[in-house]
């Protein structure tokens, strides 16, 4: 039977937006939800901007794509960018089942020297919240009228499975 | 396993939950709402939620459902819940991602029967002063020196080093616009850069500018107290600490989730995600929000510095101090604060501080009347002024509603209004309309929302607040 293929909907929340998705692996989730977070961003225009490394470490593959989904937020408001481009991206360590996809990568740019207030964030996860790692490199390109409504992804009602079809997730956004 | 029972009538205004009403709740819950009101929260999963907030570690006395309660995640929208400081926790989720999230009423000496075609010119200015809508950036890009300033010294330090404002708008805010204990160091980076040119800014969402007029006086002399009168005009400025706040919230949710299992605490629902308020991260978190909340208030300080501009630019014979702020109240938060000898973290999320008249913490001009609140209702309702009494103190940790609470949500809103039609229907009230968006207009569509005169009644049935003032809008901002 061939995979479903990949795709993303917004859900009836009564304050905020649910976003259920779908794609044959885990890694097609991912760049899926990276392509809703750049879509709500709103209309683009000019050239992307260089690639960018990504690197996300969390104790287990749901909570990393809430992660992920976070930092594509916050990364897309502060540059003004919407991250379309998505490449090399590699899951690690207890990815589900007990399948271990790739092995971790060091990310170029990743040991710079942190400055004052990376130093102060809350950054430093424990090990155990290190089990499962993504690393990416995206590219997005500026934004001409920013539409976005997300404000983050929460771990309310958090959902992601595996079944015969492929990964199917459910997010709750602030909105 | 059978359904939970109902919450249990037992006031006119309140409905109870016992402590029993699912496992591990360590307090009882209570609702206060009208008949309809609860079956209108019955609807979602607020009433789960506030069970579930019952369970957190250190959670005392009993949680509270607000009037206008609905489904949020963690907590529910309009919950209120108080732990025992120092070895209970703090939630992130409790306070939300747009800390400090609240409402500023700014009153003018004008009379809105007065303003002829100025009324829309006014309005017009509001909306070009103040940038609106999702992500928007304003003029002003602060420094690191000057978010510095804004995260550990709040709204006063607009006022006294920018001169945007009066020092009476100061004393006029909760907290004197200023929470203790921020820390801008325990702000990231991101979320630094994420709110570094949004002061000043509305937003998108809920959040408006609203130009309004007082259409009845329910209670004189607090009227009075507020400087409020009827046929006056009025603006209401609704926003929070925009990307910076989101960003926060994000960060120690994160952090929190992070180490639950090593602090041996069992979530519900991981969106609680907490840990004492003693622990390193509680600390953290406590300063860093403390931090986004001086931001927030900041914010509408210059909004509301913006309104008064445009007002004083429209109507030359108005002066800079003759637009005053009324009161600034935040509802998304957590404080430190005492009841019955306890200190106490109390969390208020989409819910406001209630103080009554005999409490402490109390502006000058509102000794002996409370502490001004607000509920704003929607667009093309009403907004209510009321006064904070002293039995919310025992009755709700000293809190009342935020406003009058959705019951549809966005997508439900667009499919029975359209941008467009809800623009003609607004225009032919008499209201002018400046929002950029049609979409976030008809999300935003007064059909989404509760009955905010019912609302009002219920807090003031149930001992929270007593009503002052009911303003009809006749102008609103959107993002």
């Amino acid at each position: 039977m061939e995979p479903l293929p990949a795709s993303a909907r917004f859900e009836e929340h009564v304050g905020e937006l649910r976003l259920a998705l779908r794609a044959p692996t885990l890694e097609g989730l991912f760049v899926e939800a990276a392509g809703v977070v750049a879509r709500e961003c709103g209309r683009t225009e000019g050239e992307p901007g260089p690639w960018e490394p990504l690197r996300l470490a969390a104790r287990d593959p749901a909570t990393l794509l809430v992660d992920w989904l976070n930092e594509l937020i916050g990364r897309s408001e502060v540059e003004g960018r919407a991250y379309r481009e998505v490449r090399g991206l590699r899951l690690s360590g207890a990815v589900g089942r007990g399948d271990t996809v790739g092995a971790p990568t060091a990310v170029a740019g990743a040991s710079r020297r942190a400055t004052r207030s990376e130093r102060a964030a809350p950054d430093a996860l424990p090990g155990a919240a290190n089990a499962v790692t993504v690393d990416a490199e995206v590219r997005g390109s500026p934004v001409s009228v920013w539409e976005s409504a997300l404000k983050a992804a929460t771990y309310h009602g958090l959902e992601l499975t595996r079944d015969g079809d492929g990964w199917r997730a459910a997010v709750l956004f602030d909105v | 396993m059978p359904e939970p029972a109902l919450p249990k009538r037992t006031s006119p205004w309140a409905y109870d939950i016992p402590a029993g009403w699912r496992p591990g709740m360590h307090v009882p819950a209570r609702v206060y709402a009208s008949h309809d009101l609860l079956e209108a929260i019955l609807e979602g999963e607020a009433v789960t939620q506030l069970a579930n907030v019952a369970t957190l570690p250190g959670v005392v006395g009993r949680v509270y459902g607000m009037p206008d309660m609905h489904e949020g995640y963690g907590f529910p929208v309009g919950g209120v819940a108080a732990m025992r400081m120092p070895d209970g926790v703090v939630s992130p989720g409790g306070v939300g991602f747009d800390i400090n999230c609240g409402v500023r009423l700014l009153s003018t000496p004008l009379l809105r029967r007065d303003l002829g075609d100025r009324a829309e010119a006014f309005v017009h200015e509001i909306s070009r002063s103040i940038p609106s809508g999702t992500g928007r950036g304003g003029p002003w890009r602060a420094t690191d020196a000057e978010l510095d300033r804004v995260l550990a010294e709040g709204s006063r330090f607009l006022v006294e080093e920018k001169g945007f404002g009066l020092a009476a708008d100061v004393e006029h805010t909760e907290s004197e616009g200023c929470l203790p204990g921020a820390d801008p160091d325990k702000v990231s980076r991101r979320a630094r850069d994420r709110g570094r040119d949004q002061l000043g800014t509305m937003g998108a969402g809920n959040h408006f500018v609203e130009v309004q007029e007082v259409e009845a006086v329910h209670d004189a002399e607090a009227a009075r107290a507020m400087g409020l009168f009827e046929g006056q005009v009025t603006a209401l400025v609704h926003s929070g600490s925009r990307g910076l706040g989101h960003q926060v919230c994000t960060d120690y949710v994160r952090l929190m989730d992070a180490r639950l299992a090593e602090r041996g605490i069992t979530l519900v629902d991981r969106q609680l995600s907490c840990a004492p308020a003693s622990s390193l991260e509680g600390r953290d978190y406590l300063a860093a929000m403390a931090a986004a909340a001086n931001f927030a208030w900041s914010n509408r300080q210059l909004m509301g510095h913006r309104v008064r501009t445009a007002a004083t630019r429209i109507f030359p014979d108005v002066a800079p101090e003759d637009v005053r702020v009324v009161y600034d109240v935040a509802h998304n938060i957590a404080k430190m604060e005492r009841y019955g000898g306890q200190d106490v973290c109390v969390h208020r999320k989409g819910a406001t501080r209630a103080f009554g008249p005999s409490h402490p913490e109390m502006p000058a001009a509102y000794r002996g009347i409370g502490q001004p609140v607000f509920i704003p209702g929607s667009m093309g309702t009403a907004s209510w002024v009321l006064a904070g009494l002293d039995t919310s103190d025992e009755r709700s940790w000293g809190s009342a509603c935020h406003g009058a609470g959705r019951r549809l949500s966005r997508t439900a809103a667009k499919k029975q209004v359209t941008g467009a039609d809800l623009r003609r229907q607004l225009e032919a009230q008499g209201i002018v309309v400046r929002c950029a968006s049609n979409k976030g207009l008809a999300e935003e569509a007064p059909l989404a929302y509760k009955d905010v005169d019912a609302v009002a009644e219920v807090v003031e049935g149930a001992g929270l607040a007593r009503r002052v003032a009911r303003l009809r809008p006749f102008g609103v901002v959107k993002g």
